[in-house]
């Protein structure tokens, strides 16, 4: 990675021999230049930070009785209680997620500024807050981390996972009749089902 | 200049943890045995009937927050999700399916929920 680009491959990708390989970069010459082309010069780093999810949402639920906003639904009835209850869930839900997308804004503030592209994961689980990847310049790299040292410094109470740099996994782009994005295994099992049709009783595969 | 490869953090244990929870739910494949295609497919259809469930209940809090609902049209809209919900749950117990099993993953797009 120091003084070439690097193209990942799938993992478990094993090629038999150098006559093998040579054909095979052959057959995809196009795809692997485009992607050398674009990704020239750059590395990708992986982001992810928890944050308190618990903490946020008593203050959420605080605020909310404070407001005492469940004054949209009256009534002591089955219906009504089961409906306010579910109000008072969709509200904290709504507040949780526009907290979640402000301090996912101004985190990748910072990070863009260094960054050519990224890919963000917003809160895949409640805890989970933000799981990015960023492509950045070999240049830039130094000035990235700082940039996620600064945002560390300033949010007590969040957790922070920093890698890299890696080899662009999450930037490669094929065309969508790439024969490298074929699953393999799913050829083996086909041929396999083949093999023992008679077995399995299908014998017009 | 040489470059090294880092992981840094001082929290390993809990980014395990919470990327666990957030593999697929769903297998990338269908493995389509005898045993388990039933409850494969229920999973398929309570997963599309649970997120228009979720649809219907958001249509209806926005309803609620608008204020476009009657005191009267709040009541029976209560009863209806409340004998939804009710139903869903009887058929997760039939399935043996928890409310996290449930989801979709959409590739680059995401989670279905």
């Amino acid at each position: 990675m120091t003084d070439f680009t690097v193209l990942p491959v799938r993992f478990q990708t094993v090629i038999d021999g150098r006559d093998n390989l040579l054909s095979m970069m052959q057959s995809y010459y196009e795809d692997f230049k485009d992607n050398l082309d674009r990704l020239h010069n750059k590395l990708e780093f992986g982001i992810k930070v928890i944050w308190p999810a618990d903490k946020i949402k008593e203050h959420i639920i605080n605020t909310y009785k404070k407001n005492n906003k469940s004054v949209y639904i009256t009534g002591d009835s089955s219906n009504k209680r089961f409906m306010r209850n579910k109000f008072e869930k969709y509200k904290l839900d709504e507040e949780f997620q526009k907290k979640a997308n402000k301090f996912i804004n101004v985190m990748d503030m910072f990070f863009s500024k260094f960054a050519a592209e990224k890919k963000l994961g917003k809160l895949k689980s409640e805890n989970l807050l933000l799981d990015a990847v960023y492509l950045v310049e070999k240049d830039n790299q130094d000035s990235f981390k700082e940039a996620f040292e600064h945002i560390k410094s300033t949010h007590t109470g969040f957790k922070f996972l920093f890698s890299g740099p890696w080899p662009a996994y999450n930037f490669i782009i094929l065309p969508k009749n790439s024969d490298l994005l074929k699953d393999f295994r799913q050829e083996d099992l086909f041929d396999k089902l083949i093999q023992h049709r008679d077995l399995v009783g299908a014998d017009k595969i | 200049m040489t470059l090294s490869s880092v992981v840094e953090t001082e929290f390993p244990e809990e980014f395990i943890e919470e990327m666990e929870k957030t593999d697929d739910v769903l297998p990338k494949k269908i493995d389509a045995n005898p045993e388990n295609v039933e409850k494969g497919l229920a999973k398929l259809v309570l997963t599309l009937i649970e997120l228009i469930r979720k649809l219907l209940e958001k249509q209806a809090m926005r309803r609620v927050e608008a204020g476009s609902l009657s005191e009267e049209e709040i009541e029976n809209v209560g009863e209806t999700l409340m004998k939804l919900e009710n139903k869903m749950d009887e058929l997760k117990g039939i399935f043996g399916l928890k409310d996290e099993e449930l989801n979709l993953n959409l590739g680059p797009l995401g989670d279905l929920m």
